[in-house]
């Protein structure tokens, strides 16, 4: 290559690697804004309602009988694992001043689930059959609580109420 | 006949081969996020990897050259030396998921942690590198991955709305509760799975090792051209599949636990256990091809000995390579990575390396000094530079989307 | 086709090849060149060198440097740590898409030389010799080298003999072929390659008038002609 082509080169990659730091700063701000703070709590809101949902349908399988009890397990296990992740790190991150109160609601409900979730994986790996109507019943429920939070969590605190 | 039976098992095992834990995961998540909005994605990306790969497999059969001799001749050895590093890096990452999906795949079965799972996963792909024959590979592994299959029984057995599905492939109906960043971000993602490099080099060094010659054109074009897409109508049913079962439900697959529930909703205990033996072969299967992939793709620069078609101490460096990696791929996976998260980044990463060996590919491919007159053709040429262009464009736009979205949360 | 039948151009088609024995086990790639310069100011390929010291020279630049150092440092201890392999260009049967010898692989490889030849000649690299500057009479550049086109001689020993050079401006794509043959798809991908290496051209071997080795100069007598494609031998 000849010399004025190396600049050339040198300086397109430069120009590339700035322009790479410049999309990783304006796409991870390091202090949530309200906007953003909403969007990271209905991501966790949302993570957590789908592993609560499919557990649902994997112990609804299992009591039609179609799935094996290790592969609900492995279900259970992994969905308690995801929901506790995605809770603990919305726990830890840190809310603005207008969200405080909706913030200890949606940790609160995120732990709540998160527990239920051990319930049952403690129940499947038991293999105390008895309990898997309730256990589901529960889920449901949770399910149906968190898709309401999630809904709420779309627009500002004040305008909550009005859905 | 045996001609027949040859042709029909190269087809059969390249439909068993295409789905690898990148196709499965993907598809699963898309379908259940998207329905079928994104299926013209894996059209798109099923029509590249055959225009890909013919061009790939005639040069390996024509000329006997396999992908990575063809970078080193046609941008030297400074930038083919950056091509391989980054080839091998995606290539790395796939093995790496390849591995963590056998033992995720086992896990299902034996409720047992994965990361207990993931050395003995290691040292069964390092046996199948170092002794099993190249057939048996490929023919076994890939015969057990029609075991997916299963997949369209269970979307047929679910009697969706066929109507509504496909209006919602053909008019790329976005759910309202996405963003276009995300759908971009999986449009990308998807094109990557269907796309992933290693394919190619599998493939053309496949060619290379079982002494394909011009003879073998035709039946090398049916196994691309029939094979993979029906491979890529597997992917559309996982997608499907999920779509109608889990998307209503508002579950985002991120388990592959999740992935095989709506083979069991509708099938039952006997559909799940079918699926579960197709998740393990065609991860296991990609698992092997992909750590081949590493080995021919350093081999191939460097010029040493490489193949199964000699004894393993005649290409020595290319099995220590071998082992090498599979050692790094379980030092990788007891860590406690989500291998899901490492499947997830691979095939975005594979679309970001695609243009560095397709460019050289689609370049020799119409040099009659390797091909005579088995050069590309109108149609080739013209697909070759529309997917070019495709490429380049999925390549560019990976990263930014990967930023933004933030891995399409 | 056999390359070595006809003219070929030494990297476009001989240096990255994959050399493969008489069996076709795979021995080594052509990392570079042994490139002999006679007395009689003709220049020939002699051998094909591979190994560590061959490629690395070759990444140039600062990187290159850097690598080349670490390499000889992982051996002080040896005197021939510099010494490439070499294979013989008698040794080789055919040039195709690869390069085929004549012999089995077991002990092919042996260390180049580090004698001086015979009679006034000079052993050099043909990395040494790219990338030289071409200059006109007047000092005028011309552009570099970014080819040799080479013919094969038949005599007491086989060696490829320098016809011309391809000169140009040293842009990337050259590797690629199509500043050489214009016939050659996809379209796009010509005519864009064509464009930038559109000051590309011929020089004609015997239009050379002097070559400073440690300059890294060549000066030529006359102006570069239009480049035409290597033609090819014969024999199918």
């Amino acid at each position: 290559m000849s010399p004025r082509w190396r600049g050339l080169v040198r300086a397109m990659s430069l120009v590339a690697a700035l322009a790479q730091l410049a999309l990783l700063t304006a796409c991870a701000p390091g202090t949530p804004d309200e906007g953003s703070w909403r969007l990271d709590a209905r991501h966790a809101v949302s993570d957590v309602s789908s592993q609560t949902a499919a557990v649902k349908l994997a112990l609804d399988q299992e009591r039609r009988g179609h799935v094996f009890a290790r592969y609900l397990q492995t279900v259970a296990v992994e969905a308690e694992e995801n929901a506790g992740a995605s809770s603990e790190k919305f726990s830890a991150t840190q809310p603005p001043a207008a969200e405080t109160s909706r913030y200890s609601r949606v940790t609160d409900e995120l732990e709540r689930d998160t527990g239920l979730l051990a319930d049952v994986r403690i129940a499947v790996v038991a293999r105390r059959e008895s309990e898997y109507a309730a256990l589901a019943h529960q889920l449901a429920a949770a399910s149906e609580r968190l898709a309401t939070l999630e809904r709420e969590l779309e627009h500002a605190p004040g305008a909550a109420s009005h859905r | 006949m045996k001609k027949f039976f040859a042709v029909a098992l190269g087809i059969l095992t390249a439909i068993g081969g295409f789905v690898d834990i990148g196709d499965l995961v993907t598809n699963a998540q898309v379908g259940s996020r998207f329905g079928l909005s994104l299926g013209w994605v894996v059209a798109v990306g099923v029509l590249g990897i055959c225009v890909f790969a013919e061009m790939s497999g005639r040069i390996a059969a024509v000329s006997g050259r396999a992908t990575f001799d063809l970078v080193r001749e046609r941008l030297g050895p400074r930038m083919g030396l950056l091509n391989l590093a980054a080839s091998m890096a995606v290539t790395l990452l796939t093995f790496i998921a390849e591995v963590g999906g056998v033992a995720l795949a086992l896990q299902l079965v034996s409720s047992v942690s994965e990361v207990l799972i993931v050395p003995f996963v290691a040292v069964l792909v390092w046996l199948v590198l170092w002794r099993a024959k190249f057939s048996v590979l490929e023919n076994v592994l890939g015969l057990l991955g029609l075991a997916l299959v299963v997949y369209a029984v269970a979307l047929w057995k679910l009697a969706p709305d066929w109507s509504h599905l496909a209006h919602q492939w053909v008019t790329v109906q976005k759910p309202a509760d996405e963003g276009w960043n995300t759908w971009a971000y999986y449009a990308v993602a998807l094109f990557g799975a269907a796309m992933t490099p290693y394919e190619v080099f599998f493939f053309s060094s496949g060619g290379v090792e079982e002494r394909w010659t011009v003879e073998d054109l035709s039946v090398m074009r049916a196994n691309v051209f029939i094979g993979f897409p029906l491979g890529g109508l597997l992917s559309l049913a996982i997608a499907g599949c999920t779509a109608v079962v889990l998307g209503p439900l508002e579950i985002s697959v991120d388990t592959l636990g999740q992935v095989g529930l709506p083979v069991a909703v509708a099938l039952g205990k006997i559909g799940l256990a079918v699926a579960l033996l197709g998740f393990v072969a065609a991860t296991l299967g990609a698992a092997c091809e992909t750590g081949l992939s590493v080995g021919y793709s350093l081999a191939q620069y460097f010029g040493w000995q490489w193949g199964k078609y000699v004894r393993p101490d005649r290409a020595a460096r290319f099995h220590v390579v071998l082992g090498l990696v599979t050692v790094l791929a379980a030092a990788v996976l007891v860590t406690g990575v989500d291998p899901i998260l490492v499947t997830e980044l691979s095939v975005v990463f594979s679309a970001v390396a695609l243009p560095l060996t397709y460019l050289p590919i689609l370049v020799v491919a119409n040099d009659p000094d390797y091909l005579g007159r088995h050069v590309n053709g109108r149609l080739a040429n013209t697909l070759g530079v529309v997917y070019l262009g495709v490429i380049g464009v999925a390549a560019a736009a990976a990263i930014p989307l990967l930023v933004w979205t933030r891995m399409g949360a | 086709m056999n390359r070595l039948d006809g003219q070929l151009d030494a990297v476009l088609h001989l240096m990255d090849r994959q050399v493969v024995d008489v069996d076709g086990l795979m021995v080594c790639k052509v990392d570079d060149l042994e490139l002999m310069e006679y007395a009689d100011h003709t220049l020939a390929v002699t051998g094909l060198l591979a190994g560590p010291s061959a490629l690395i020279p070759r990444f140039g630049g600062r990187v290159g440097e850097k690598l080349l150092t670490q390499w000889r440092r992982l051996g002080l201890e040896q005197a021939d740590r510099d010494l490439p392999w070499r294979i013989g260009v008698g040794d080789v049967a055919r040039l195709g898409s690869g390069v085929e010898l004549r012999t089995s692989v077991n002990g092919i490889l042996r260390r180049q030389s580090d004698r001086p030849p015979a009679s006034g000649a000079r052993r050099h690299r043909m990395n040494d010799f790219l990338e030289m500057t071409v200059v006109d009479r007047t000092g005028a550049e011309l552009g570099q080298v970014l080819d040799v086109r080479i013919r094969t001689e038949t005599g007491q020993r086989q060696r490829l003999l320098l016809t011309g050079l391809v000169v140009g401006r040293g842009r990337p794509g050259s590797l690629l072929g199509y500043d050489r043959r214009g016939d050659q798809g996809p379209w796009v991908i010509s005519r864009l390659v064509r464009r930038i290496h559109r000051h590309s051209g011929y020089l004609s071997w015997g239009d050379v008038t002097d070559v400073d080795w440690d300059g890294r100069r060549i000066t030529a007598a006359r102006e570069l002609a239009p480049l035409e494609p290597a033609t090819a031998g014969d024999s199918a």
